[in-house]
């Protein structure tokens, strides 16, 4: 293994991936599909003979295709004559040719930082953040490993390293090293398709999103303590013997995927009565079945990324999402957090505002925290609905729309009630012109649909803004927007307010 | 108008020698209670212009004074219109009392008139016009250099 | 190597982050300056310049009919603010009413102020003339970075569809931030409040929409606790008066004021501020002289601590004194259904019947628990700059860093200090920039000060031609006649 080019090489304990692979060096931190990708164009690279300036290029690629985020990564390979470096992100490199030390860091940069540092190199160390020191007795000849960074010291390998190899040596080397025998312990790295074809998917197809799966098994690892400064001597007590880490990569990994807590609609529909008196008291848990959950145009729209259809595999390719947030945990971890109890609130299509709270794609301030959502790119996922506003009926009743309603002079009998789909309100008049179950109240998506029953004296609306009353037809569900007031038979009304209104 | 000192004194002889200049041209012709040649009418006018000047930098000291007492530092549009009285009365008793000697003894129906237009049309220019040509100048505090 | 990843790069001398107001005025003067629509974009998630600041008013109960809290001659429309607003309305209502309302405000009558809808339509008017939408490029802005032969690089994700890749880049020499307010900051104890309890509509924020408030007060008495003391409290307590006098309801108004405001305060005799019964009023519709006289010149000289004493002795929310609402006040005071109080508030609960107590704690150490159906937060505190990732990447990446008052410390001529690159220059206006040299950039005439400022310092740097009298009354006319520039 002395002719990788870098001699000994040593891994840096820390919390990202470290590749060792056809003489060709990776430490990256990123979220799964983005690291994924990188170590791709490690093994197309080192496979097709390249050397550390097409690693550097083809590693652009993949950090171009995310532009805009901090993607923490560090490449190096051998050139003639030296050695390619690129740098993106918050991670670091150190390179010792024949100029003397060069430091890249690769926020200096609009996108990356890359160098060819001439050789002799007798020193390369490229590192994540915060992480610690190297133990000198830990080998990474080749493969994938959990770690912070890496540190090739020939000077104290004690063999004879060619530094300054030409690249037209290395091809045929690294052909034999390339890829795929040098590489099954690459299973820190599942491939995300495989996610939501795993049993233990419970059956809603919504599957949540996906987590970082290296993340979670690291966070157990920082092992050893964060050794500061990068050249300190070797640590007294250095973490876990070198042979540990592989394995701890190994086997860590594969965590299951995030169970779908909040989807499973296991709980019993407690039956609430809804009449005159107005008690917006905290209501039951949400009822019905799984709902139907149309991704909205505008949370297409939102989707800007122009990631693929399938709103599952958006989830999983948004790294950007969990970066944004460094060093929390993403979005996949906190959204269920949001749910007080396990109660089973509808999932819908929503985005998170910058401090991960849920909210409706087509508002323009998030509705917990004010803060504008405009500014981020907005990726969609599914989470659990927060109420989408009230219902005022005219003797101050207010229903909080957070579950489907039926509305009529007797809706505890009706048979939607009974089944638990929907919660009753009871509303009478004098005149006897509401009918027993006289308007569904439908909470589709973001939306608030109302379907008439088939009332005798029907039910009738009046957009915002506008002066006149209209009949919907009976059995068709009706969208309406906030401020829109609604007449139900003939004398009484109600009108649907939100704090969504935009 | 809510100029700094320097400004309000810059901005006044600066309309005091475009606005003020144009309308005495303009009005002289028409005052009534003067029977003198045209000439000598603008003469008059021009050099009341000139006392209105001299005068205005001790006035506007008096103001800016009594602005100080504003947390604003400014005060009513309106005030900038009735600093009229004040001022034409002060100057119309200093030529009548002969203490600015270098102005002909002049009608009060002549004085009031010109002085009363000069003054409005000032007023009117300030809180407009002015700043078609000059678009920095409200920004500046009033200063036209 | 951004060429050679396969991003589309377009070259643009200046570019505009925002599409806003701020960046509405701003391209105005530079096309006024003589600037063409080919050498500027802006680059913003709305599609109209006053979207955003329609939205807010309208939510803060200023619908377009309603007369927003501005001067007559603050017209972002029109970079000479004449004719003002009040003589355009005058001339268009055929009113001669709003000049002797003008003339007489403040001492007979309230101040004139403009209708919502005439700034919008004027707005409009101007962004036809000089061809915004031309200029206009969907997208959101995520980085402005320095480049390293000078100039910056702005990275933008187009709308989904509008661009074969995901990121497109601007070079240019310019760029000019103007995003706004990162966002509100609703109190952190009424951000508890939902997320614990779920619960959206009793307990909401002025700038968001809340008419379920005023259309259950229609149905049966109620009582709301209104809290903070600014311009939009004043309006929503007007709503409140107005509501309960039109349809004879029996609303109770409890009002928490952090800082209760007694009578005439300030340091020294020099900086007194009217007041009363909690409010700390305006003298002036705006504080004019913080943009043009005597303020505005001693703050242009003012650094560090000193400039932050200044801002603080400024500081402070207020609200322009108007009669009728003075009279309502006055009404609800004698009638004993208004209620102020000073205290900062601990918590707010849910009552077992569905109400809200909140704890409320005076300065003298009583605690009130006031119930109520509703609290309306009029705080309008917002979020730090850096809540918005172009700023922080600015501030982390940029060379930018923070005024005296926490914002973005910016040049006289409103250039982000720590960022010039080159011969290339960023500018930076509106609310993120105050605390600088000039007070009250997050007004229309701030953000107008500014852009002349900008479009000047261009013109020193050679990119426009500095407009002088002549131009500038060349340039009026056609205005005034809607020509093109």
């Amino acid at each position: 293994m002395t002719d990788q080019g870098f001699g000994v090489v040593r891994p840096i304990p820390g919390n990202g991936l470290v590749a060792h692979v056809g003489g060709l060096l990776l430490v990256c931190d990123a979220a799964e599909a983005v690291a994924e990708d990188l170590l791709g164009a490690v093994r197309e690279t080192a496979a097709s003979g390249g050397d550390g300036r097409a690693l550097a290029r083809r590693v652009a690629q993949v950090l171009a295709a995310m532009m805009g985020e901090p993607v923490a990564c560090a490449v190096a390979g051998p050139v003639a004559g030296g050695v390619a470096v690129l740098v993106s992100g918050p991670a670091f490199a150190s390179v010792t040719g024949s100029g003397g030390e060069v430091r890249l860091a690769g926020r200096d940069a609009l996108t990356w930082s890359d160098r060819l540092v001439p050789g002799p190199v007798t020193r390369v160390e490229l590192r994540l953040p915060e992480t610690g020191a190297a133990n000198r007795l830990t080998r990474l000849d080749s493969g994938v490993i959990v770690g912070g960074g890496v540190e090739c010291d020939p000077s104290q390998a004690g063999e004879a390293l060619p530094q300054s190899r030409p690249a037209a040596e290395a091809p045929a080397q690294r052909a034999q090293h390339a890829a795929e025998p040098s590489l099954p312990p690459a299973p820190s790295l599942p491939p995300a398709s495989s996610m939501p074809s795993l049993p233990s998917v419970p059956s809603a197809p919504p599957a949540p999103p996906a987590p970082e799966q290296h993340r979670p098994a690291e966070q157990p690892a920082p092992s050893g303590p964060p050794q500061v400064p990068d050249w300190a001597p070797p640590p007294v007590e250095p973490g876990p013997p070198p042979m540990e880490r592989p394995a701890h990569a190994m086997d860590a990994p594969p965590a299951p995927p995030y169970p779908l807590g909040p989807s499973s609609p296991a709980n019993p529909y407690p039956q609430q009565g809804w009449n005159s008196e107005p008690l917006p008291a905290a209501p039951g848990p949400m009822s019905g079945p799984a709902p139907v959950v149309t991704p909205h145009e505008d949370v297409e729209t939102a989707r800007a990324n122009g990631i693929g259809g399938d709103p599952i595999d958006a989830r999983n390719d948004s790294f950007e999402y969990e970066l944004l947030g460094p060093g929390a945990p993403g979005p996949s971890q906190t959204a269920p957090d949001l749910v007080p109890e396990p109660e089973s609130r509808p999932l819908v299509y929503g985005v998170d505002c910058k401090n991960d709270h849920f909210n409706d794609p087509r508002v323009p301030y998030c509705a917990v925290c004010g803060i504008a959502l405009v500014q981020r790119t907005l990726v969609p996922y599914k989470g659990p609905r927060p109420p989408l506003g009230v219902l005022l009926l005219d003797d101050g009743m207010t229903l909080r729309l957070d579950t489907d309603y039926l509305l009529g002079r007797d809706p505890e009998r009706a048979p939607e009630v009974a089944e638990g789909s929907v919660r009753p309100a009871k509303v009478t008049s004098p005149d006897g012109s509401v009918s027993r179950r006289h308007l569904r109240v439908a909470l589709d998506g973001w939306d608030v649909n109302l379907v008439d029953l088939g009332s005798v004296n029907g039910t009738q609306i009046q957009p915002p803004g506008d002066q006149n009353f209209y009949d919907i037809p009976p059995n068709e569900p009706v969208t309406i927007m906030p401020g829109t007031t609604v007449r139900i038979g003939v004398s009484r009304t109600m009108r649907y307010e939100s704090h969504r209104n935009s | 108008m809510v100029p700094t000192l320097i400004g309000r004194i810059q901005t006044r002889l600066f309309l005091l020698a475009t606005v003020g200049v144009v309308m005495t041209l303009l009005v002289m012709p028409l005052v009534p209670g003067t029977g003198a040649p045209l000439g000598d009418r603008y003469v008059t006018g021009l050099l009341v212009l000139v006392a209105v000047g001299a005068l205005g930098i001790g006035w506007e000291l008096l103001y800016h004074f009594l602005m100080q007492f504003r947390w604003e530092k400014d005060w009513p549009t309106s005030f900038g219109l009735l600093t009229l009285v004040p001022e034409g009365l002060l100057l119309y008793f200093l030529l009548r009392s002969g203490a600015v000697d270098f102005i002909d003894p002049i009608s009060p129906a002549t004085f009031w008139t010109h002085f009363t237009v000069v003054w409005v049309s000032m007023w009117l220019v300030a809180n407009g016009p002015m700043r078609v040509p000059f678009i920095r100048w409200r920004f500046r505090g009033g200063r036209i250099l | 190597m951004v060429a050679a990843a396969g991003i589309p790069m377009y070259d643009v001398p200046f570019l505009t982050v925002g599409g806003g107001i701020g960046s509405f005025v701003t391209l105005d003067y530079l096309r006024i300056y003589g600037v063409p629509t080919e050498q500027m974009k802006v680059v913003s998630n709305i599609d109209h310049p006053w979207q955003t600041y329609e939205f807010l008013t309208r939510c803060s109960q200023i619908p377009r009919s309603e007369r927003i809290r501005s001067d007559s001659s603050s017209r972002p429309d029109n970079i000479w603010g004449f004719p003002s607003y009040a003589l355009e309305e005058a001339w268009k209502d055929k009113n001669p009413v709003y000049l002797w309302q003008l003339f007489t405000e403040p001492i007979l009558n309230d101040y004139w102020t403009p209708r919502a809808g005439t700034v919008f339509e004027n707005l409009e008017r101007e962004a036809k003339r000089i061809r915004y939408w031309d200029m206009l490029v969907k997208g959101q802005v995520r980085m402005v970075r320095k480049r390293n032969g000078g100039g910056y690089f702005t990275v933008v994700t187009p709308p989904e569809g509008a661009a074969p890749t995901k990121r497109i880049v601007f070079r240019s020499r310019f760029v000019h931030i103007a995003v706004g307010y990162p966002g509100l900051k609703f109190l952190p104890d009424l951000q508890e409040f939902r997320t614990k309890y779920s619960d959206y509509q009793h307990v909401v924020n002025a700038y968001e929409p809340h008419e379920q408030v005023y259309e259950f007060l229609k149905t049966r008495p109620g009582t709301v606790v209104i809290r903070g003391g600014g311009i939009v409290a004043s309006r929503v307590l007007q709503r409140l008066f107005d509501d309960r006098e039109k349809y004879g309801l029996k609303t109770q108004i409890i009002h928490i004021f952090r800082t209760f405001v007694t009578g005439s305060h300030g340091p020294h005799i020099w900086a007194r501020r009217k007041g009363g019964d909690g409010w700390a009023y305006q003298g002036f519709n705006y504080p004019k002289s913080v943009w043009g006289g005597q303020l505005k010149a001693e703050m242009r000289k003012l650094e560090g601590a000193e400039r932050a004493a200044k801002y603080k002795e400024m500081g402070g929310t207020n609200t322009p004194k108007r009669r009728r609402w003075q009279e309502q006040m006055r009404a609800g005071r004698a009638g004993g259904y208004y209620h102020a109080v000073q205290g900062t508030v601990d918590r707010v609960e849910p009552t077992p019947d569905g109400r809200l107590v909140s704890y409320v704690r005076s300065n003298d150490g009583i605690v009130r628990e006031p119930v109520a159906d509703y609290i309306i937060d009029c705080t309008g505190l917002e979020a730090d700059i850096a809540e918005h990732r172009v700023f922080a990447d600015l501030l982390q990446h940029g060379g930018a860093y923070r005024n005296p008052v926490g914002r973005l410390e910016v040049e006289r001529h409103f250039e982000v200090k720590g960022t010039a690159s080159g011969d290339g220059a960023l500018y930076a206006s509106g609310s993120a920039t105050l605390g600088g040299y000039f007070p009250g950039v997050d007004t229309f005439l701030g953000l107008q000060i500014a852009a002349q400022e900008i479009a000047d310092d261009l013109a020193r740097r050679g990119f426009v031609r500095k407009m002088g009298p002549l131009r500038s009354t060349a340039q009026w006319f056609k205005w005034a006649f809607n020509s093109p520039v």
